[in-house]
């Protein structure tokens, strides 16, 4: 479904990604780990098409097309969904109409006649109940005044909303309490399928103690250098990623 | 000596047009009027035209306007014409789904053919200015020249000296008029002239009214309005001006308002589709727990220029003042905006406000903002700001991500930014027209 190869990407002329390669496939979990700076939520960016970002090398596909020729919302009308790690706010902007535009506009790329008001309201009602959004999203504006958790969550229910096949959730964790986490994780696990795939980016083992991972790699210094099962978390949140920095710079010496 | 200069100032061709007219007028309106005229000519002898070494009009060359119409116009026309009326040319002109008591004024003049004033009750009175000066003689001098005074105003001067008609509103003690009035002014006229116009409204205690002006023209020349308000104590003013259909003609406005104790006033100036605007508002807080609220929406592409200047002038003690003006400029658009509250030594707590808000959407627009507060008093609360940026990048990546197109994620932004202007009109209807102006734009 997603294929990155080699890929450079870099920010105001400093290369922060440096030959990064990953491959997914539907129905699997995918966990990012890495020291801060490592290029993890530089990673979430350029999938998610940032035009800050300057690809210098390499390619990504996914499934099948060339992602990186396509616009940001050309990318999520055809399936991939990146859940914010700072959500905006947008004042004045009406969470409900804002929803409805996304949702529809998804539906139209994929030759699917809009959804009118009754219709929409049922599905957002269901969905809500599906992730546990309890928010009420009436007369609010994007994020405004959210509390951390809500925007989070909030995140995870515009997910599932879209229903995209990629999802990318950039430390969702991060700022959450073990309640929260806990009913983010939920919604997370209600939306996997062997269709979606989910890239799940992020600092702490404890989110996988909630959604359990097929494949946990490593990002340091802008390369994947380690990859393992999902024990290999546990392993990084024992001792730290300094044996695996050792044990990847003794490689490429050696 | 013979000899005369190549090129007269415009300052020296209006004095000069006013020594031509000078008979006429003196015909036109009873002699305490062309008494008032003629003190305005003198005083705007002394100031002239301002030019931009003027504060108030650094960023707008009015010199170099006017100038430029003369050339086109060699002289000032004062012809009325009422016929034909262009009345059902296009949609632009109503406001749809508006209920309104409706008045129409062509070149100045009041027709009371197309206003439908029946629904006034008796006591109220709308008529011509010139009508005025005849039958409303004893009234109207309360009030002409009274509210806003043309000694340090060149271009009021002109106006008071010039003025050809304009109307005359007056709304008697406790008397609420449920509709609102939607007063239409349309110019119409082959050759760019001058236009100067008046507007008289009066509210006295208690009184209540929603009006709304409209501008109308597809003619090339300057129309400058005064609008003199007064709404004394305890009553209830909203005013709005529309000015989305000038695509040639230049407009100069200057309101004046006077508010007697316990009064309150809304007030809402919408520019779009004009070609060149300047606007001054003034307020004049005369009584004590007074309430105003003066909101401003300009949107400017092409070569628009549009100025805002305010003047809220807090007299005495316990008012509360509240403006809101925001703005989107396009293109090599250029907007002013000039907001000044002025608070009194007198004037203890007060309550005063002020925001002004921008987005230059592009590298070659400009806007030129500045508010300022000048306080005298000590007992007072006031704040003030002016902000000016670009769309939220943040924010229209934000919306993209979700798939929404780069042309409605703007849209979308955009009108959430006018959403708190709007969002003050309590008439839907003009809520609704507005809305679909923006997004015809």
């Amino acid at each position: 479904m997603l294929k990155i190869k080699n890929i450079h990407a870099s920010i105001d002329g400093k290369e922060i990604l440096k030959g990064l390669n990953l491959e997914v496939k539907p129905g699997e979990v995918h966990t990012i780990m890495g020291p801060n700076g490592s290029g993890k939520s530089t990673l979430a960016s350029v999938l998610a098409g940032r035009e800050e970002y300057e690809i210098t090398k390499g390619e990504i596909f996914f499934k099948g097309q060339n992602l990186l020729e396509m616009d940001p919302e050309v990318r999520a009308r055809e399936g991939v969904f990146l859940a914010f790690q700072y959500p905006v706010e947008i004042p004045g902007v009406s969470s409900i109409n804002f929803l409805k535009t996304a949702v529809n506009e998804v539906r139209k790329h994929k030759n699917l006649p809009a959804l009118g008001g009754a219709d929409f309201l049922k599905l957002m009602k269901e969905k809500q109940k599906m992730v546990e959004m309890d928010t009420t999203l009436t007369n609010r504006s994007v994020n405004e005044g959210f509390s951390g958790g809500e925007k989070k969550r909030f995140e995870i229910f515009q997910m599932a909303m879209l229903e995209p096949t990629l999802g990318i959730l950039d430390e969702t964790d991060s700022g959450l309490d073990i309640d929260a986490l806990k009913v983010v994780a939920n919604g997370v696990n209600l939306l996997r399928s062997k269709e979606r795939a989910f890239v799940v980016i992020t600092h702490y083992q404890r989110l996988l103690d909630y959604i359990i991972p097929d494949v946990v790699h490593v990002l340091y210094n802008g390369q994947i250098i380690k990859t393992g099962g999902k024990e290999l978390a546990l392993e990084l949140e024992a001792r730290g990623y300094d044996w695996v920095k050792e044990e990847f710079n003794e490689k490429v010496i050696g | 000596m013979t000899t005369t200069l190549p090129t007269t100032t415009t300052t020296e061709r209006f004095l000069r047009e006013f020594e031509v007219l000078k008979f006429q007028l003196q015909e036109q309106n009873p002699d305490w009027v062309f008494k008032i005229r003629n003190e305005a000519i003198q005083n705007f002898k002394q100031l002239g035209i301002p030019t931009r070494k003027n504060e108030l009009w650094k960023y707008t060359s009015l010199e170099k306007i006017v100038a430029q119409e003369y050339s086109h116009n060699g002289v000032c026309n004062r012809t009325i014409q009422t016929h034909p009326l262009p009345w059902e040319r296009d949609g632009v002109r109503a406001i749809q789904y508006l209920e309104s008591i409706h008045i129409v004024t062509y070149n100045g003049n009041y027709v009371a053919s197309l206003s439908s004033t029946d629904q006034l009750p008796k006591s109220a009175i709308v008529c011509g200015f010139s009508k005025a000066c005849e039958n409303h003689a004893e009234l109207l001098q309360k009030y002409f020249s009274k509210i806003a005074s043309f000694e340090k105003d060149a271009v009021l001067a002109l106006n008071t000296a010039f003025v050809q008609n304009g109307l005359f509103i007056y709304i008697p003690k406790n008397v609420s008029i449920e509709k609102p009035i939607h007063i239409q002014n349309i110019v119409d006229n082959k050759e760019g002239v001058y236009y100067f116009q008046r507007n008289i409204v009066v509210l006295d205690a208690r009184a209540q009214a929603n009006i709304i002006e409209t501008y109308h023209s597809s003619s090339p020349g300057i129309w400058s309005e005064v609008n003199e308000i007064s709404v004394a104590q305890e009553a209830q003013l909203t005013y709005h001006k529309l000015q989305n259909d000038l695509p040639l003609l230049k407009q100069i406005t200057h309101t004046t308002i006077s508010q007697a104790q316990k009064s309150f006033v809304h007030t809402g100036t919408y520019t779009m589709n004009a070609q060149w605007v300047r606007n001054n508002l003034h307020f004049l807080l005369e009584g004590e727990h007074t309430e105003t609220h003066l909101n401003g929406l300009y949107l400017t592409k092409g070569n628009e220029f549009v100025d805002n200047h305010s003047l809220v002038d807090h007299k005495m003690p316990n008012c509360y003042s509240n403006e809101l003006y925001k703005g989107i400029m396009n293109d090599q658009s250029t907007a002013v905006f000039n907001g000044k509250v002025f608070v009194h030594k007198d004037a203890q707590k007060t309550n005063a406000y002020q925001s002004n808000k921008n987005i230059v959407l592009t590298d070659e627009a400009k806007i030129y903002t500045k508010p300022e507060l000048e306080i005298y008093a000590d007992d007072v609360k006031c704040s003030h700001g002016a902000t000016t940026g670009q769309l939220d990048q943040e924010a229209l990546f934000y919306l993209r991500a979700r798939g929404i197109s780069e042309e409605n994620a703007r849209a979308l932004l955009l009108k959430a930014f006018m959403g708190d202007v709007l969002n003050t009109i309590k008439l839907d209807a003009l809520k609704k027209h507005l809305e679909e102006l923006i997004n015809k734009l």
